[in-house]
């Protein structure tokens, strides 16, 4: 279902509401995909499988050898991003990250081993995550030994996460669910309401050593609005399922690699808002960088410093931003802080694939003038109608987040539709059927 | 000459300027009246017109492909509600050759040449005076997916962003704006920007600030070639002068003369002289 003209016109399929599998979202849709997706062997969990047969992964095109899944899977999660409705998102997330370093960690199912592969991940998503999410905050928690134990308070720093999980040890004895759940709620309960409230759990073993009733802490959860994701390294637990349905979390088994980081890529995009999370005006401070001639008591250190942020409520000076002063409580960040969480509030619609073999005219991506070639693929923006190359695309969704088409476009979309900014209705109008004309 | 090339390839330090110009014919227009009623009571130095600024942006363009042959350029200009690439051209009427460097970097100087008066001229005939706000989101956005593109391509080029403007900032399109700002940061592409209006435009200052790149209000616009060529003719990378050390010093007389002008960037330096 494709249109066509000179200037591109593109009709577009509703995407299946299923939220929760995102990674099977390719199957039972979009019939006019151009590319079929090859999936022999690959959408087996990791212990299933028996060999690694690396060489499978490799296709020839007439362009030589390639690694022939890559590209698919890069594209498989491009697609999984739901289609954004119009939700409302918490901007100012907290987050407890419970990681489970139990004896399990030391299979070498996942390669070299679940513990390298855990590392890993957790690194790049904390890292992205506070790039996305610039005014939220994560505690680290790990289980080991039947018991929890917290890393980190909750702060914005990424690298103090990064290093403290690199530091502790590992593969040591059994993890306990509820405890460190109940870590995770004392952390989260102080936490002002208008922030989202997340506990994220990666979890290797399939077992758990809990001492009381885990329907007590599940019921706890609820009352206190805490919404808990599993992220399983192996199997689907029960316990598992069952707290991240209650809690409005989601429930994720890992198949391989590659998946695992997929899937806690997912958490970097904030989570629409549930229950009655009150629309709250936050007061916030914007410090200036301030250097002082003779130094001065940090409250995060309480160590002397010259250079440092004074909030602007009661001139206490901190190291860095975002934080909240501990003095007064006020949230201190910095105004492009702020504005670099807005794209999740403002996005850029998803690109439709386009049939360029099918077209009478010459297409160009409107982005780098690229051209197609045999094997590339090409897309189009539902909004302004231009089409991007793959690299474009991707760039354009995970980077740079503005349509260059739609920016051009500016000005009469204001004039077309009344004084709805261009950004407002991102939310809405990309679902559309009808095919779009000019 | 060969022998030239192969010294500076050593170091792969070929790099790619991304130009937005803001050529935008209503901001022009109006400029052309401040000159002439600051000319009467002649308190401040006159503006620059439009035809000596595509004249200088040429001069500059010439010596920033002549610093080395490896240099790749492209142009974005900016107009009411629109952006679009001046050079590269598109696809559709690219030709294909496959002349030896110097030639084809002697032809597509040329082609910017004509390409540039040209469309300005066509373009400006079009332009309603209606909405008059330049589309600076869209022309950054487009040479962030063109360095991101060349990039795949050439991963070790250093990829730097050069905007002209003038035209005031639109309040509306602050996020799209930020989300350059922050794509750019992130990428750690600089981004220089010469303000050639009368008032400082906070996005760019924001922009440059972000990115660690150079944000310039030249006073005299009169000399506005020898401010281009003495600041923003070095990439981000010679500009550290620590770095500018490490090269032997036959590569660098002509960098070390135009970093050691950026610091005072006000008057004559002996290079952009010899490239005029
Ligand atoms: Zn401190
Ligand atoms: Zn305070
Ligand atoms: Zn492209
Ligand atoms: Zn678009």
């Amino acid at each position: 279902m494709i249109y066509f003209t000179k200037e591109m016109m593109i009709g577009r399929r509703r995407r299946g509401n299923n939220k929760d599998d995102g990674y099977n979202l390719d199957e039972d849709q979009d019939p006019d995909h151009v590319l079929q997706l090859n999936d022999q062997g690959t959408n087996k969990y990791k212990w299933e499988s028996q060999f690694e047969r690396t060489w499978d992964d490799i296709e020839e095109d007439e362009s030589g050898l390639r690694p022939s899944l890559q590209e698919e899977r890069i594209m498989r999660t491009r697609r999984q991003r739901i289609d954004a409705q119009r939700v409302r998102r918490g901007m100012q997330r907290h987050i407890c990250l419970i990681v489970d370093l139990s004896k399990t960690l030391a299979s070498q199912d996942m390669k070299p081993s679940r513990h390298q592969c855990l590392l890993n991940s957790s690194e790049s998503f904390i890292k992205e995550f506070f790039d996305q999410n610039p005014i939220s905050q994560i505690s680290l928690i790990v289980t080991k030994n039947s018991k929890a134990e917290k890393l980190t308070e909750l702060n914005g720093n990424p690298n103090r996460h990064i290093t403290a999980l690199k530091n502790t040890s590992a593969m040591e004895g059994d993890p306990s669910i509820q405890n460190s759940l109940e870590v995770a709620i004392s952390t989260l309960s102080h936490v002002p309401k208008y922030g989202s409230r997340e506990i994220i759990v990666i979890y290797s073993s399939l077992t758990t050593c809990d001492p009381g009733d885990l329907t007590k802490t599940i019921e706890i959860l609820k009352n206190e609005q805490i919404r808990v994701s599993f992220i399983h390294m192996a199997a689907e637990l029960f316990i598992c399922k069952h707290i991240s349905e209650q809690t409005h979390g989601t429930m994720k088994v890992v198949l391989n690699e590659e998946h695992f980081n997929e899937c806690l890529m997912l958490h970097c995009q904030p989570p629409p808002t549930f229950g009655k999370t009150e629309a709250a005006l936050v007061e916030m401070g914007f410090p200036q960088q301030h250097t002082s001639s003779i130094p001065m008591m940090c409250m995060c250190h309480e160590q002397l410093r010259y250079v440092g942020y004074t909030c602007p409520r009661c001139s206490s000076k901190f190291c860095e931003l975002p934080t909240d002063c501990q003095i007064c409580n006020l949230s201190l960040v910095s105004s492009p802080h702020l504005a670099r969480s807005y794209h999740h509030l403002f996005q850029v619609p998803l690109f439709t694939e386009i049939n360029w073999r099918e077209l009478k005219t010459e297409i160009s991506c409107f982005g780098c003038l690229t051209v197609p070639k045999s094997s590339s693929l090409f897309f189009g923006c539902p909004r302004c109608k231009q089409s991007f190359c793959f690299e474009c695309d991707q760039f354009i969704h995970e980077s740079l987040h503005n349509c260059p088409g739609c920016e051009n476009n500016l000005n009469t979309n204001e004039n077309d539709v009344n004084n709805n900014s261009n950004h407002s209705q991102n939310g809405n109008d990309h679902g559309s059927d009808q095919p779009i004309s000019q | 000459m060969d022998s030239i090339t192969s010294l500076m390839n050593e170091d792969d330090d070929n790099s790619l300027l991304v130009i937005v110009a803001d050529f935008n014919i209503y901001s022009w227009g109006q400029r052309a009246q401040t000159v002439q009623s600051e000319g009467r009571d002649g308190r401040r130095f006159p503006l620059i017109t439009l035809p000596t600024f595509i004249e200088n942006l040429l001069v500059f363009i010439n010596a920033y492909l002549m610093l080395n042959q490896e240099n790749q350029i492209a142009l974005i200009s900016s107009v009411i509600g629109e952006s679009y690439f001046v050079y590269p051209p598109q696809p559709q009427q690219a030709l294909t050759d496959h002349r030896c460097i110097s030639e084809q970097i002697q032809s597509s100087l040329e082609r910017i040449n004509t390409i540039c008066l040209e469309n300005l001229d066509k373009r400006s005939e079009e332009q309603q005076q209606q909405d008059c706000t330049s589309s600076f989101s869209a022309a950054m956005s487009l040479a962030l997916c063109y360095i991101n593109r060349i990039k795949k391509e050439f991963p070790s080029l250093r990829a730097r962003i050069l905007v002209f403007n003038l035209s005031p900032d639109v309040s509306t399109q602050y996020i799209p704006v930020m989300n350059c700002i922050f794509s750019a940061q992130k990428q750690s592409i600089p981004v220089d920007s010469c303000v050639l209006s009368t008032t400082d435009s906070t996005f760019l200052q924001q922009a440059s600030h972000l990115t660690n790149g150079i944000y310039l209000k030249p006073q005299r616009q009169e000399n506005l070639s020898q401010y281009l060529l003495s600041t923003f003719l070095v990439d981000s990378f010679s500009r550290n002068t620590k770095f500018a050390l490490k090269y032997d010093l036959s590569k660098i007389t002509n960098a070390s003369a135009t970093t050691s002008a950026t610091t005072t960037t006000t008057t004559t330096t002996t290079s952009s002289t010899n490239s005029n």
